[in-house]
């Protein structure tokens, strides 16, 4: 019942604002088709989960006395660090798919180029049409 | 050309190798003129292409540097494209002797070997070059010669002879940074036949080796770990399943 109650204070309004911004700017890159709906749910997973913790402290602080942890306000930074990490894990992993794409692309772009050269040896004659 | 035409292809893998490019394929032609060759330009920006069009070989151009896995892999597809029984690789620095490509070639048409490295260590007199570079290599090959399960004394040799069989599979799997004790690795695992060959090397003919200085510990360190994970990864997809997308 204490991990539910709201408790509204200054730092609560500021950081439901600055989720509420990130969730904004996302939607907006979603629009422009700048972004790719599969990206942006993380971005707007994080988002509400900052409203979340930001709304309701006794979540934290009931992690932090499960977890032993002295000082509640870590947890916070500890579900920060791993959610960056994990957005670079799946970078690495997405890098590591488009490099492997973009060099077979450059492989058959050149076999296919090779092809071409073969097949008309000639230049065609300059201003010919 | 007097000689009688081998259907075994010579992968010339080029970067920025004006200086040495045309010696080397002036000496091809003359040594070892039963084989067919094609340079792979990997995304030079000086005149290694003009130099092998103005010979009259072909060129494949790679849109963008791909490194030397990526290179030598487009020569693998091209081989296989064009029905070559054999490739060869043959860098373009000039090293590596010519007049030995006919031999190794022997070996996979012949005797039906899979992938023939030619070693400078197994040579008479013995491969000179920096103590590092001999230490790098010795763990290398002794890394790769675990994991394949057969001596190797040479791992990053880049003068080897494939089999269509083994090019089958490297056009599909092939390391894109530093293939050559991985590639062996590779075709180990897949019940290929590999052996190597002395090959006494020479001097190189022009240009700067891609590994000099301390390098060679920073290459060994990335490539031991490569081969260690190589271990412990999946066994790849049959070559015939991954054609699919081809």
């Amino acid at each position: 019942m204490t991990m539910l109650a709201i408790s509204i204070r200054p730092i609560t309004v500021f950081v439901i604002v600055v989720a509420v911004a990130i969730a904004g700017v996302v939607l907006s890159y979603v629009r422009k088709w700048r972004l790719r709906e599969e990206y942006s749910i993380l971005w707007l997973l994080l988002s509400a989960a900052m409203v979340v913790l930001a709304s309701f402290s006794g979540i934290t602080v009931w992690m932090a006395d499960r977890l032993d942890v002295k000082y509640p306000p870590s947890i916070l930074f500890f579900v920060g660090l791993a959610f960056v990490a994990a957005m670079l894990f799946h970078y690495s992993l997405e890098i590591s798919r488009l490099s492997d794409q973009s060099r077979r692309l450059a492989q058959e772009l050149s076999l296919l180029r090779g092809r071409l050269e073969t097949q008309s040896p000639e230049r065609p004659a300059e201003g010919g049409e | 050309m007097s000689a009688e035409r081998v259907n075994a292809l010579l992968i010339v893998p080029a970067y920025n190798e004006e200086a040495s490019l045309r010696l080397v394929l002036q000496e091809l032609r003359e040594v070892a003129p039963q084989f067919d060759v094609v340079v792979i330009n990997d995304g030079s920006i000086d005149a290694t292409g003009e130099i092998a069009r103005s010979l009259g070989v072909p060129v494949l151009d790679l849109c963008f540097n791909l490194g030397i896995g990526g290179a030598v892999q487009t020569g693998f597809k091209y081989a296989l494209q064009q029905g070559y029984d054999a490739a060869v690789q043959v860098d373009s620095d000039g090293q590596f002797p010519p007049d030995r490509i006919a031999s190794l070639v022997a070996l996979v048409l012949d005797e039906d070997w899979d992938m023939v490295i030619g070693s400078r260590y197994l040579a008479e007199p013995g491969y000179e070059g920096s103590r590092v570079r001999r230490f790098g290599n010795l763990i290398l090959s002794k890394i790769a010669g675990l994991f394949s399960r057969q001596r190797v004394t040479d791992a990053t040799s880049g003068f080897r002879a494939y089999s269509r069989r083994a090019l089958e599979y490297l056009a599909d799997y092939y390391p894109p940074d530093y293939p050559e004790p991985e590639s062996i690795v590779f075709l180990a695992r897949q019940g290929l036949r590999i052996r190597e060959e002395p090959v006494a090397m020479r001097a190189r003919q022009g240009g700067v080796s891609s590994i000099g200085g301390l390098r060679p510990l920073s290459y060994m360190s990335k490539v031991s770990l490569a081969l260690t994970l190589n271990a412990f990864k999946e066994k790849p997809f049959p070559t015939a399943e991954r054609r699919r997308d081809k």
